[in-house]
């Protein structure tokens, strides 16, 4: 597994929690609430090049079923994905005080399921883009669906439920598409 | 060597067609117009031009991110399929390659284009009315800023090649449009960011917006950035003098771009505020004369309908009412904060206004140049806070606050609840939107509403960004009256007041003593007894 793409995206959201007492020192909770989910889109985008294996083409036949490799990576890049977002709460405690962990951690897992998802149907590079879509489209949810707000809110509990509803989606998507090839009753093209 | 001219405009034609069928931009198309239907377009509503003009940009960021992730995705090709090595033998050569698609990301200029030209005609054919004129120099930074997009995801692949660092980019670019454009302070600094949102100082005279060196600006600043990534593959010298004209045409237009505004100008701009009698239109009958800026002059047929059903309930002759436009003591912050009005200014006019009052105690009706609605831009009301002040004033109280934002206190009195009854009646749907203002207001310890930014998180619903501009903090218990008062038949109430108004009017006069007059229950309201804590109104 690469470590580049993991580590890439730590230094970055590492250096943008660590950058807000430098630039954003004089915003509010809003600004800084936007702050961590922009650290946990991008710590998600690392995690979910750990799908990508150039020998895949050559292992299929081997008799290790993928879902075992892939639950290995995707153990792998959590412990990497974990550790990155406990140091990036603990940067962001100093300047916050304290924060809502479990909260905004099944919010960061939500961000990570999405782009494991996109990149077990279509590779590495198709998490960012799926990412930035959802991330932007998020506001036009409709009520019901909502998937933005701060913990903490009166709506954080609904919110914080859709979020769990997102994890157990893209659990369900992981899964599906984990699928050994020759195990699936029909397949997309050739 | 280099490879032929006709070789790059090969590539660039295929690359383009390539890069419109990328899922990537098909994603970003959608999602732009997403948030335009949901955001952008409000059937029936006003529109204004220009400022639409400015704003419908922004709605294409997503096209341009979309762009540089699809522009990053082509020329990461090669290195994805594993046919580096198979290219660097090919005749074509690599800075030929990334010189094709640099070109190629031109196409998604008429995408852009095509996109918020499609937008402003929608707008318009949906808005009841519109205002000012439509300005191609704003919206045409559009196609700019896609195409930046693209060309940024070309060099971000050429210099650091692997499709994580498009985020990195993205998250760049983000970085550096706040830091830029969304400073608290207005600087002429902020020119140099991407896309610059119009000031919210309510008057499109203080926008002083050099738009077509914006335009060059971006170009420019696309140029470096498709000339940086060439230059990955080894520098030439076509390329360093297309470098070089890139930086000087940048230097250039970001020097005249950020200059300060100038001295005669900012001060005539000041004036606007310090002198608004000689800058506004005013329309006069035989009981008020109303005076708006020039580009508000459409809101007096408002303000005409909402004080003209004030004044018909009042009973008695009344003084000449003005009827003038006034700024806000307090106004919106980019992120629907509240901050001092002259804030919302560039420094060079708010430096001119520091100690002038520019809310002086004149006993007039003062509507904002901001229009009467919820905060943030939500729902409007009708002229409802323009009315309140018209009521205000007909029962001597202070229609607007003075100074900075000073407001004085009639709890309990009769005349508080009579002043907002008058303004919820003048509005149609008045009662609805008084409810709407006050459940949207936290109350402070003394039971008065409080239009300040209280959540400091600036999202929660209390975060007034345009308060509204009453002389009075109002008693909620004041309000409850006055929203119970306007569940009597309009008539009957007109004629209570016509019957006891030297009394109603009078300071010493409790809202308990109207209630029992209109015949209403007042058993279950703690009404205050007046004169508590806070300055008394006159």
């Amino acid at each position: 597994m690469s470590w580049f793409p993991p580590s890439a995206t730590a230094v970055l959201a590492l250096a943008l929690v660590g950058s807000r007492t430098v630039f954003w020192a004089d915003r509010g909770g809003a600004s800084d609430a936007l702050l961590l989910e922009v650290v946990m889109v991008i710590l998600a985008a690392g995690a979910g090049f750990a799908l990508d294996d150039p020998a895949e083409p050559t292992i299929e036949a081997s008799p290790i079923p993928r879902a075992d490799r892939w639950s290995l990576r995707v153990g792998i890049a959590a412990l990497a994905w974990g550790s990155s977002w406990v140091t990036a709460l603990i940067v962001a405690a100093h300047w916050s005080g304290p924060l809502p962990v479990s909260d905004l951690t099944v919010e960061a897992v939500g961000w990570m399921g999405l782009a494991l998802s996109a990149a077990s149907i279509a590779g590495g590079p198709a998490a960012s883009p799926t990412l930035l879509v959802a991330f932007v489209a998020r506001p036009l949810l409709p009520d019901d669906l909502d998937l933005l707000g701060m913990p903490g809110s009166p709506e954080w509990a609904a919110i914080r439920l859709h979020w769990l509803v997102v994890i157990v989606c893209t659990v369900a998507v992981f899964v599906f598409s984990g699928r050994d090839p020759a195990r699936r009753r029909w397949t997309i093209g050739t | 060597m280099e490879s032929p001219p006709r070789v790059v405009r090969s590539l660039a034609i295929v690359e383009g067609k390539l890069l419109l069928r990328h899922p990537a931009m098909i994603a970003g198309v959608a999602l732009s117009l997403l948030i335009a239907w949901r955001v952008a377009v409000i059937p029936g509503g006003e529109l204004d031009l220009r400022r639409y003009s400015i704003e419908v940009v922004l709605f294409v960021v997503p096209l341009g991110w979309t762009a540089m992730i699809a522009a990053n995705s082509a020329a990461l090709r090669a290195r994805r399929h594993g046919v580096t090595e198979l290219f660097d033998s090919l005749p074509t050569l690599p800075a030929s390659r990334t010189l094709g698609h640099v070109l190629a990301a031109v196409v998604v200029a008429p995408v852009a284009l095509a996109f918020v030209v499609g937008e402003i005609v929608v707008s318009i054919a949906v808005a009841s009315t519109t205002h000012g004129s439509v300005v191609p120099a704003e919206f045409a930074s559009a196609a700019f800023i896609a195409v930046g997009g693209a060309v940024v995801g070309v060099a971000v692949a050429r210099w650091l090649p692997h499709p994580i660092f498009v985020l990195a980019a993205i998250a760049a670019t983000v970085a550096i449009e706040l830091a830029l454009a969304d400073s608290p302070v207005i600087s002429p600094v902020r020119w140099l960011a991407f896309w610059i949102a119009s000031l919210g100082a309510g008057l499109a005279e203080f926008d002083v917006r050099p738009s077509v060196w914006h335009l060059v600006w971006l170009a420019a600043a696309t140029t470096i950035m498709g000339v940086v990534a060439v230059a990955r593959n080894g520098m030439n010298r076509s390329l360093a003098a297309v470098a070089v004209a890139a930086f000087v045409v940048a230097g250039l237009s970001g020097f005249v771009q950020t200059r300060s505004i100038p001295h005669e100008q900012a001060g005539e701009l000041a004036r606007l505020l310090t002198e608004p009698e000689e800058h506004q239109t005013c329309e006069r009958d035989s009981a008020v004369t109303f005076c708006a800026y020039p580009e508000h002059a459409d809101r007096m047929v408002q303000w005409r309908q909402v004080v003209g059903a004030v004044l018909a309930k009042v009973p008695g002759e009344q003084p000449h009412l003005l009827v003038s436009e006034r700024v806000p003591t307090r106004a919106s912050t980019s992120a629907c904060g509240q901050q001092p009005y002259p804030d919302t200014l560039p420094a060079e006019i708010g430096d001119r206004l520091e100690g002038v009052d520019l809310w002086p105690v004149d006993g007039a009706v003062h509507p904002s140049v901001f229009e009467d609605s919820m905060p943030c831009g939500g729902t409007r009301l009708d002229g409802l806070f323009t009315a309140v002040q018209t009521g205000a004033w007909a029962v001597g109280l202070p229609p607007t606050p003075a100074d900075e934002d000073d407001r004085c206190v009639a709890d309990g009195q009769a005349r508080s609840a009579i002043a907002l009854w008058l303004g919820v009646q003048a509005v149609r749907t008045g009662p609805d939107h008084l409810r709407r203002v006050v459940s949207n207001t936290p109350v402070d310890s003394d039971g008065r509403l409080h239009f300040s930014a209280v959540d400091q998180s600036g999202s929660g619903p209390w975060a007034w960004s345009d308060p509204p501009q009453w002389g009075v903090r109002w008693h909620r218990d004041d309000v409850s009256a006055a929203l119970a008062l306007a569940t009597v038949p309009v008539t009957e109430v007109g004629e209570l007041l016509a019957e006891h108004w030297a009394e109603l009017r009078t300071p010493s006069t409790s809202t308990g003593r109207l209630l029992e007059l209109a015949d209403l229950d007042a058993s279950d309201r703690s009404l205050p007894a007046g004169g508590s804590a806070g300055a008394a109104c006159p």
